[in-house]
């Protein structure tokens, strides 16, 4: 737990002090937050639309042993095939296997924040199989070898300069800080992968139960290429990605786009019902479903169940004022921003993890947007709370935080300890004394630290009844 | 791990009874719903241009067909990909196989959603996917008939379809964007940056 601790706050640190870092987060906030109320105001009735949102993904989870089930026969039934994956390992032996069956050099992905969260690229490349990241974002994270910043806009950190250097040392040439260029460029390269590709592995925005379908929410035409060209489709989904049927998805495709990238749809929407069909001209030979738990279906019934009812739309992250100075790095390998402080803890353990529900101020501008009306603050507190019970938070933590409680919950004690440290910060002030460094640094390194009052405002009250000075309002 | 026992495990911790469930029905507010034919039209070809798309309404398919040819005359392009059901005459001997290599595709659209600018189609059969992915510009016949309010109605559609729905259903609206390179956004990253659509009156 000290290791994890020392190295995050060295990557809080490193985030907080990096300016060009800063500049790209208040520039992207302001811009997406701007996007995003106004396709809120642009829509009758935007409030109503989140809370049937947050309906029927609570009935969803409610029923998800029923939906996936339904969603797996249905799969079958149009010619796919649907594997179990109890975790991380077996999600990617099983996805390594369909892809070397379908003899898979070159394997072409559109975004996946799943196939993130397993590990899947160095999975796959251990076996030997080139694996070509298509979704822009993703491309230029794939050349500088990081991990996504933001589950929406995975590279918003980089900046132009910074995809130019990349996509240049890619060309082998010197290419112009023109994106239409850089663009051109990354179109080409990554046309020929589409080719040649064997496998397109893609992930899961929703799966409809009724039918089977895998409805994928893209803007570039990557996602439709990664499942249209190569001849085997590999789709891997977390298993509470699920709608009971196609009229249930009318309020996840009418919040998620406008909440997620401040419009009203994304360029393309897909569903995929199984492989190609007899008599059909092109489209995937092979469909095959991986369905991940690791650590979801644990939560099934629990106090964390309403965070399977998030739909990934990014909005938390984009009104997250911790976010805006920390960043999406500082939260840890996958998921980021308010969503992963919670998510992360949930599926890869509150014991590596414990620090991430401290990257909150619990200001509630998350809960306030989320699309999904998901409690993030409550999830927030309550993760906190396991952590202190699990003996997760540092030793001086836990002592200051007794010593506190004992002393507010008693207010003889709670007026004398005021006192008390009036006087003493009015010595130290007289006689010239500092205290060492080492004792307020952990507190002033980030925070300010408030002088106690020379006289506590409950003696200067209580004073100013014993004269009969007026009151409130006049009374006394 | 096994489907089972995973599905026991949740069941067990949903204390789920297994029966079907109902799922919660709601009723958009009524005012995104467009009685007005007219005004549905006129609401998709502005939400078209607004997306960066060029949309324009023509009388007639005959009027659509020359149309296409005038653009590809204009832009001097020799071949065109488009289902073989949906050609006419005197393009029939333009149509190319490489899609890869081809500077326009055109498919017939199943329904058009006024509120998003967004064209539906349902590749499938003669009618490939690639037509409308690979050319660097897309075309889009749409028929006014089937112009519809917003996604609400084509969902409700999907869910009644009797013999259900063809392996791959795309709605697309304008040109293919990404904001991913600076914040900027560009036009055709992967799939075409260039989008016409002929909305015909008479059909």
């Amino acid at each position: 737990v000290r290791r994890a601790r020392a190295r995050y706050q060295r990557v809080l640190a490193a985030a907080a002090n990096d300016p060009a870092l800063q500049e790209v987060l208040r520039t992207y906030q302001d811009d997406i937050q701007a996007g995003h109320d106004a396709e809120a105001r642009g829509i009758a009735g935007w409030d109503a639309w989140r809370d049937q949102v947050a309906v029927v993904r609570e009935h969803t989870v409610a029923h998800l042993d029923y939906y996936l089930e339904q969603f797996a026969r249905q799969v079958e039934r149009h010619g796919g095939q649907v594997s179990f994956a109890a975790d991380a390992a077996e999600a990617c032996r099983i996805v390594g296997d369909v892809a070397a069956d379908a003899g898979a050099g070159l394997v072409v992905k559109s975004k996946s924040m799943v196939s993130e969260e397993v590990g899947l690229n160095r999975a796959l490349q251990a076996r030997g199989m080139e694996v070509a990241e298509t979704d822009l974002g993703e491309y230029i994270l794939q050349l500088a070898d990081e991990r996504p910043a933001h589950i929406v806009g995975p590279a918003l950190h980089k900046s132009l300069q910074d995809v130019t250097e990349l996509f240049s040392k890619e060309a082998g040439r010197r290419l112009n800080s023109e994106p239409d260029e850089l663009a051109a460029f990354a179109r080409q390269a990554l046309r020929e992968k589409f080719l040649a590709a064997d496998v397109g592995i893609s992930g899961c925005n929703f799966g409809v139960a009724s039918t089977g379908a895998v409805v994928l929410v893209t803007s570039e035409g990557n996602g439709r290429m990664a499942t249209s060209l190569p001849r085997t489709h590999i789709v891997l989904m977390g298993l509470e990605r699920l709608v009971p049927d196609w009229q249930s998805l009318d309020s996840l495709l009418t919040v998620l786009p406008r909440a997620g990238v401040g419009g009203a749809i994304t360029t393309y929407v897909s569903g995929i019902t199984g492989p190609r069909r007899a008599g059909d001209a092109d489209g995937p030979e092979r469909l095959h479903v991986v369905v991940l738990d690791n650590g979801r279906a644990d939560l099934l019934g629990g106090p964390y169940e309403s965070m399977l009812h998030c739909i990934r739309c990014g909005a938390c992250l984009d009104f997250c004022p911790v976010f805006r100075h920390v960043g999406g790095h500082s939260y840890g390998p996958v998921y980021s921003g308010p969503m992963g402080a919670v998510l992360t803890p949930l599926l890869l353990g509150l014991e590596e993890w414990a620090d991430l529900p401290y990257l909150c101020s619990l200001c509630g501008a998350c809960e306030e947007v989320c699309s999904a009306r998901i409690p993030l603050t409550r999830l927030i507190l309550s993760l906190r709370r396991d952590a202190v019970e699990a003996g997760l938070v540092p030793l001086e933590w836990r002592l200051g935080m007794q010593a506190f409680a004992a002393v507010t919950e008693r207010p003889r004690a709670y007026g004398a300890a005021l006192r008390g440290a009036g006087r003493a910060v009015d010595a130290l002030t007289r006689h010239e004394i500092k205290p060492p460094d080492a004792i307020l640094r952990p507190w002033t390194a980030s925070r300010e630290l408030p002088l106690p009052a020379r006289r506590p405002f409950g003696d200067w009250w209580a004073g100013r009844q014993a004269l009969g000075c007026p009151g409130p309002e006049g009374r006394p | 791990v096994k489907r089972e026992q995973l599905l026991t495990q949740m069941r067990r911790n949903l204390k789920s009874s297994g029966g079907a469930p109902a799922p919660p029905r709601w009723t958009p507010p009524g005012e995104l719903f467009i009685q007005d034919a007219d005004a549905r039209q006129a609401l998709l070809i502005d939400r078209l241009a607004g997306l960066g798309a060029n949309a324009r309404v023509v009388d007639s398919r005959q009027e659509a067909q020359a149309a296409v040819e005038q653009l590809m005359g204009e832009r001097a392009w020799r071949q065109i990909s488009c289902p073989a059901d949906l050609a006419w005459p005197s393009v029939a001997d333009r149509l190319g196989q490489d899609e890869a290599l081809l500077p326009f595709g055109l498919v017939e659209a199943e329904w058009a959603l006024a509120e998003t600018g967004t064209v539906v189609i349902l590749p499938g059969g003669r009618h490939k996917r690639v037509t409308s992915l690979l050319p660097p510009a897309v075309g889009f016949i749409v028929r006014r008939s089937r112009i519809l309010s917003r996604l609400t109605d084509v969902l409700v559609r999907f869910d009644a379809a009797s013999g259900g729905l063809p392996a791959n259903v795309v709605f697309v609206s304008g040109p293919s964007r990404s904001a991913d390179i600076g914040s900027v956004v560009c036009r055709g990253v992967h799939g075409p940056g260039e989008v016409h659509v002929w909305v015909i009156e008479s059909e």
